[in-house]
């Protein structure tokens, strides 16, 4: 925070006023109120590690961990016993990296074309696609991917009916959105003098933007690379439907294969024994978790300091402050952009050997600029594709099933009287539960820790715990909602266990959107009301909040609707039927986004229509949400005077 | 500006007030117009939509039906947390040992000889499930298999490979590979034909394992019976099982093969024949002890075993009690 020091003198703010002691224990108490819903992160966080610890814990006693972690056959029967994690991991890298390998071109390019050559027009049309793209729950991508992608392979390349081909194209259209947002903020960040400089040398855009901008924005490309692969690594829902279950060592794309996540699903729905099979779940669990949160952590590392800018402090300090992974990444990096650089001297220097050296004619650099923009652009273009062909499968699937039926009926065993009513209810109560729990835990969270925390080691640490909820995969969610809420806190499989969970996942992202637009609102406001004698907590009621609810309620209404398109992480409690919906919190519910995974499921094809239907109704309200949200945000900025 | 400002502020707080308030409001309304009780039934998938339809066609009480397997089933009933647990197997003394009580309690018949954390799970047999072994339609050599052909075709015990290294099909069989489409591990159906055609199956001298851990590729598993069902509809030198629902819906894509298993009392896969028919298992839904007469989940199993309730089983694609043993029926329902 720029400026005054605020908490310095609180005191004089107070001084001769007789309802001082009033105000002062009201504020106290406002502070403590905020300070714990900062806190309950560490809960919910203790929560996580707790769960996937106990529940591996016999499995570890039973399973040598070495023989777990290098073992090449994962059949967990209790009368087989192999529980060698390795077909699962193959499976796991194999979809996430082939989805990189996918995503990697695509997205960095987009980004490199949005940021460098789109006119601010283009962009703000292709920006709400991405954000289509991102907001799309991954439960759609499964259906898409079975549906659609995978007759493709199966009919032309010889595909089994489950293939890992199919979930890797639809993986990479899910984590394209997050490489592309993230590289053209870390693109945008390079300063313009760069550019300035490059272009006065003679350089072309195209040029500059390859040898200038890229390079100078690698670490933040690096690092939206990695959220994305930390993304990949966690999905569930896509690899459940379409990519199969049986765990095979296999880098065949064809082939069927099983990920860790779909393998913790299974212990959710398919009828495993009791026993070792059931904590070889949480152990796998346990897993994922570590490989996503090294992935993640080294990867926030790097977006803080793009955003924050590393010059601020002193270089001393900052070397101290590098972790051990961080200078990992450091290491990695530095020794990739060698490799590149060698590779590209030996390239020059070849050319110069066989080649004759001369200048490059002015004309074929544009003609390169030319094609390299095409190109580049043309990346936008398939992520337009996709989601034009997502949003046309979806529909010509679906839109027939809509009729009055269907939106008053319940999910009937026969398709031709099934609806949706109490399903939408469910999810309707279970975005108001969700809201309820973390609207207040979010933005206070975000209050104490913008305005009122100092900064200490406690804070910095809430701050790491709260970024690090937000990369634990979905799954993991599930596990820890069904060993916490369900079974420790007896709230059994209810509409207050669900919203709890999915309260858990949408936590991070309130607290990230509301701090943001609370620094939006500039210190000299705080700064004048300070000065008129405010309290601190008056600021931020009378002046902070005000200026800075139409973001907050932008962050909440975007991360509930991402929550409530969510289904692995309530998928273990969930029920698939109920003529009625919930009328209380301890009752079991219904949601769209499992009731769609149940019928993609069935295999009778009436059913498969029913799920298109719903999704359709699913994206109609998270489509209306995120139109809500958009509104608010542009007539906000409308009206903002500073 | 001020002004303004704070009625963005008092927005957001009218907003969320009113979404809590609609929420509350319709769960008010939904609760006067339906005074039923309310009942949760969970476990096993392959009991799903049978509990499903039930859940549908019983008046008595709003049941919730959610999947997850039979452990789960047993395991949410013996904490508490459903009132009804599906089970497509028997409960064994490793579910009892898993919520921390003594699995010797555990009878070998599924039933308990006493209580577990104050429940009592009871056993009631309420449909058959029966597998069909199938073939493609242009094969007619296979039309019928005892256990040991099946287990030489399914297991990893000298498996044949080819069609005429089958034992007794030497002479009629094409030299053509086996292909296998059948469930994978995680469904019950897996388990069940495994349980059937492998000697002491799950014991600690198992006589062999599935073809499917043997990795040998012949093994194709899917989740999907759709996916089964076509592939062998596809390919002439396919075999594979399901439940017998999946044949029944679509009977002329593929033809089932008769079953012995014995040596050769071979018994055709249909309704009629379920009594006999070597491949078909009871299938259960457990409660916490026998219910009073006048509670609503002793009305539940009374439609469950009644006529009506039976008419739907085979409508879902199971076979109904009467079917198999008549005194099934008449003897549960003599509890209630």
């Amino acid at each position: 925070m720029l400026g005054i020091k605020l908490g310095k003198k609180p005191k004089l703010a107070n001084e001769g006023n007789p309802f001082s002691l009033k105000f002062n224990f009201k504020e106290k108490l406002i502070v403590v109120l905020l300070f714990l819903s900062a806190s309950i992160a560490i809960f919910f966080s203790a929560a996580i590690i707790y769960t996937l610890f106990d529940g591996s814990f016999d499995f570890f006693s039973e399973v040598n961990i070495i023989e777990f972690l290098t073992g090449t056959i994962w059949v967990p029967t209790e009368i087989f016993r192999a529980f060698g994690v390795l077909p699962l991991l193959s499976g796991t890298v194999l979809i996430a990296g082939g989805a990189l390998l996918i995503s990697i071109p695509l997205g960095v390019s987009a980004a490199l074309f949005l940021s460098e050559f789109a006119s601010m027009r283009l962009r703000s049309i292709v920006k709400p696609i991405i954000e289509i793209l991102a907001g799309i729950p991954s439960i759609v991508y499964g259906f898409f991917a079975l549906m659609f992608i995978s007759p493709i392979f199966r009919d032309n390349f010889g595909a089994s009916y489950f293939n890992a081909i199919s979930a890797i194209f639809a993986v990479a259209i899910m984590i394209m959105p997050i490489i592309i947002s993230i590289s053209d903020d870390a693109m945008k960040a390079v300063p313009n003098h760069l550019r300035e400089t490059s272009l006065a040398l003679g350089a072309t855009r195209w040029e500059t933007s390859t040898r200038i901008v890229m390079p100078a924005a690698s670490s933040g490309i690096v690092a939206s690379i990695l959220l994305g692969l930390a993304r990949a690594l966690g999905e569930t829902m896509v690899v459940v439907l379409a990519a199969g279950s049986i765990a095979k060592l296999t880098l065949n794309p064809l082939d069927e294969t099983m990920t860790m996540s779909a393998y913790i699903a299974k212990v959710a729905t398919g009828d495993i024994p009791p026993g070792l099979a059931v904590s070889a779940g949480f152990a796998v669990g346990l897993l994922l978790f570590l490989i996503t949160y090294v992935i993640n952590t080294i990867a926030s590392r790097v977006v803080i300091q793009i955003k924050t800018g590393t010059t601020v402090k002193s270089k001393k300090k900052q070397e101290k402050k590098r972790s051990i992974l961080f200078i990992i990444f450091l290491k990695i990096k530095e020794k990739i952009s060698k490799l590149f650089i060698d590779i590209r001297e030996i390239i020059s220097k070849i050319r110069f050997k066989i080649l004759k050296p001369r200048p490059v004619s002015l004309t074929k650099r544009y003609w390169k600029q030319r094609i390299g923009v095409t190109l580049i652009g043309g990346s936008i273009l398939v992520a337009a594709v996709f989601l034009i062909l997502l949003l046309g499968h979806v529909i010509s699937e679906g839109i027939g099933g809509i009729n009055s039926t269907f939106l008053t009926s319940y999910p009937s065993w026969m398709p031709e009287k099934a609806g949706i009513f109490p399903v939408i209810m469910g999810s309707v109560y279970l975005m108001g539960l969700t809201l309820a729990f973390t609207a207040p835990l979010g933005v206070g969270a975000a209050i104490y820790l913008n305005e009122f925390a100092k900064d200490t080691r406690y804070t910095r640490f809430l701050r790491r715990i709260i970024q690090n909820l937000a990369g634990v995969p979905s799954i993991v969610f599930g596990l820890m909602g069904v060993t916490i809420f369900v079974s420790l806190f007896q709230f059994g499989p209810s509409l207050l266990s669900g919203s709890l969970i999915l309260t858990i996942m949408a936590l991070p992202i309130v607290v990230v959107a509301t701090e943001e637009s609370l620094k939006s609102v500039p210190d000299s406001f705080r700064e004048a009301a300070r000065g008129v004698g405010s309290t601190r907590w008056q600021v931020v009621r009378h002046h902070v909040l005000p200026n800075a609810a139409p973001g907050i309620m932008t962050g909440i209404i975007l991360s509930i609707s991402r929550a409530i398109g969510e289904t692995a992480p309530i998928l273990f409690i969930v029920s698939f039927f109920a003529k009625t919906a919930p009328t209380g919190i301890f009752d079991s519910f219904m949601a769209l986004p499992a009731q769609i995974f149940y019928w993609t499921t069935q295999p009778k094809e009436e059913f498969h229509v029913l799920a298109a239907s719903t999704i359709l109704i699913l994206l109609i309200i998270l489509l209306a949400m995120n139109a809500v949200a958009i509104i608010i945000r542009q007539r906000a900025q409308a009206k903002r005077d500073w | 500006m001020g002004e303004v400002n704070q009625r963005n502020l008092k927005k957001l707080v009218i907003i969320i007030a009113a979404l809590l308030s609609v929420v509350a409001i319709t769960g008010c309304v939904e609760e006067n117009g339906t005074a039923l009780p309310k009942l949760t039934q969970t476990g096993s998938s392959t009991v799903l939509p049978l509990a499903i339809a039930w859940a549908e066609e019983f008046d008595g009480a709003t049941i919730s039906v959610s999947g997850g397997g039979s452990s789960h089933g047993i395991n949410f009933l013996l904490t508490g947390q459903a009132d009804l647990g599906d089970a497509s197997r028997l409960m064994k003394s490793s579910d009892y040992e898993k919520v921390g009580c003594n699995g010797d309690l555990v009878n070998d018949d599924g039933t308990a000889s006493a209580a577990c954390n104050g429940v009592l799970p009871t056993k009631w047999v309420i449909a058959y499930d029966m597998l069909a072994v199938v073939i493609n339609p242009d094969n007619d050599w296979a039309t019928q298999l005892n256990y040991t052909q099946l287990y030489e075709i399914f297991t990893d015990d000298n498996p044949a490979v080819f069609w005429d290294e089958v034992s007794g099909l030497n002479e009629t069989a094409p030299h053509e590979e086996i292909e296998i489409y059948a469930p994978d591990e995680a469904s019950g159906t897996y388990d069940y034909f495994f349980e059937e055609i492998i000697p002491n199956w799950g014991k600690d001298d198992q006589q062999a394992n599935t073809r499917l851990e043997m990795e040998d590729s012949i093994y194709h598993p899917s989740a999907d019976d759709n996916v089964i069902l076509n592939a062998i509809r596809d390919n002439e030198y396919a075999i594979g099982f399901f439940g017998f629902a999946y044949y029944k819906e679509n009977p002329t894509a593929v033809s089932p093969v008769k079953i012995a298993d014995g040596d050769d009392n071979y018994q055709e896969a249909s309704l009629d024949n379920v009594a006999n028919y070597p491949m078909a298992r009871p299938l259960h839904i457990y409660t916490d002890g026998t219910p009073e007469s006048d509670h609503v989940i002793n009305d539940y199993l009374q439609y469950v075993l009644s006529e009506d309730g039976q008419d739907v089983v085979p409508l879902v694609g199971y076979v109904r009690l009467s079917l198999v043993d008549e005194d099934l029926i008449t003897g549960q329902l003599g509890l209630l």
